[in-house]
């Protein structure tokens, strides 16, 4: 029996073709397994690595795309193969100061999504940090569909907040539809 | 019959990691962590954990957990505390309960719990799967510590010990056996 476990050259392949999702470095030839490369501090291993990617046409009146990037994900699997906890950090690059996402989500021995979390921390913007309340498959309000709970449970969070320009807006508002999308990449890329 | 850690097989779980006996020290998402080596208790149910989020010159954060297990080695309660370096701020502790059942793991955490009414008592609440029991009490955690976190500078590595923790924790428990 195999472990379960997430194939990270494929995750990518999955991120590029979200809508109005662009990953530059993207290569057709390798499958986007190049799209992984060195950032920050450390360049020792592939968990020194981020996919840099673009979320397109958010920002009115200007054709700027908004830039994130994504670290690459710790996993553990749970007990004896029951499951894998994938996390990650999500960076919204404003310029020299991003803002962070800790996404983490968790999936039964089946690949099913049953759990997300997600907090995020603002540069600048104390006050509006913000932390959801855990979405799990089929509980308060929540469907079977967690990717689509952590999408509403982030709007909602900030739906009425203020974060100054359009842009600063659009990019930490953005949050909610990359979050969502990244963790239907993993669910695409989880093999149980 | 007392339960067992394997503590060579707990070393291997952590990515990239530079391990010794007494500790764990990897890099994750751009920041460093150190995870001691978890001991037992005196009767052998309850696992120590301390987990370091390493900031350069200055004082690192910490986490403290507690998990405590039934004899067949399963998961039963989590207690964990987290003080920030620099200023000294601690959380209050919290538990959280895990409860058994047929079909899978069940947790009873308290992660909704009133930050006046942390601690044992509050630890009902959500009922999720096995795969988000340290999450649980982390995100119960955060709700106590946001509004003194986030008047703390950052640069994500902080945030993200709570993803650490989870891991670590389940690392733990998936090295224990009866």
């Amino acid at each position: 029996m195999s472990t379960i476990a997430l194939d990270y050259n494929y995750f990518p392949l999955m991120l590029e073709s979200g809508k109005d999702l662009n990953i530059p470095d993207f290569k057709t030839s390798d499958n986007g397994k190049d799209a992984w490369e060195y950032y920050g501090n450390f360049k020792s291993s592939n968990y020194d690595k981020v996919v840099s990617f673009q979320y397109q046409n958010q920002v009115p009146g200007d054709d700027d795309p908004l830039n994130y990037r994504v670290w690459y994900m710790e996993t553990s699997v749970v007990g004896d193969n029951m499951g894998l906890i994938v996390s990650c950090k999500i960076d919204y690059d404003r310029g020299n100061r991003d803002d962070h996402l800790t996404l983490i989500c968790g999936f039964d021995a089946t690949g099913k999504l049953v759990l997300a979390q997600a907090a995020a921390q603002f540069h600048g913007a104390d006050d509006k940090n913000f932390k959801i309340s855990p979405v799990i498959a089929n509980t308060d309000g929540v469907g079977n569909d967690v990717s689509e709970g952590l999408y509403n449970a982030m709007r909602d969070t900030q739906k009425k907040v203020d974060y100054g320009d359009d842009r600063d807006n659009a990019g930490r508002k953005g949050f909610a539809y990359v979050a969502m999308m990244i963790s239907q990449c993993f669910i695409k890329s989880v093999r149980a | 019959m007392s339960l067992k850690f394997d503590e060579g097989k707990f070393q291997k779980l952590f990515p990239n990691a530079d391990t010794n006996s007494s500790r764990i020290k990897y890099t994750i998402q751009d920041s460093d962590y150190r995870v001691y080596m978890p001991t037992w208790n005196g009767n052998k149910t309850e696992l120590s954990m301390q987990i370091d989020h390493i900031r350069n010159n200055a004082t690192d954060d910490h986490a403290n957990l507690v998990l405590t297990f039934n004899p067949d080695g399963t998961l039963q309660q989590v207690a964990g505390d987290w003080e920030a370096g620099g200023d000294g701020f601690k959380i209050p502790p919290v538990v959280v309960l895990a409860v058994d059942s047929a079909a899978a793991v069940i947790v009873a955490g308290a992660a909704v719990a009133a930050p006046e009414t942390a601690g044992l008592s509050a630890a009902v609440g959500l009922v999720v799967t096995a795969a988000a029991v340290a999450f649980d009490v982390y995100s119960a955690l955060f709700n106590y510590i946001s509004p003194k976190l986030i008047k703390l500078s950052d640069d994500g590595g902080r945030l993200y010990t709570t993803a650490v923790v989870c891991h670590a924790v389940n690392r733990a428990c998936s090295c224990v056996s009866a």
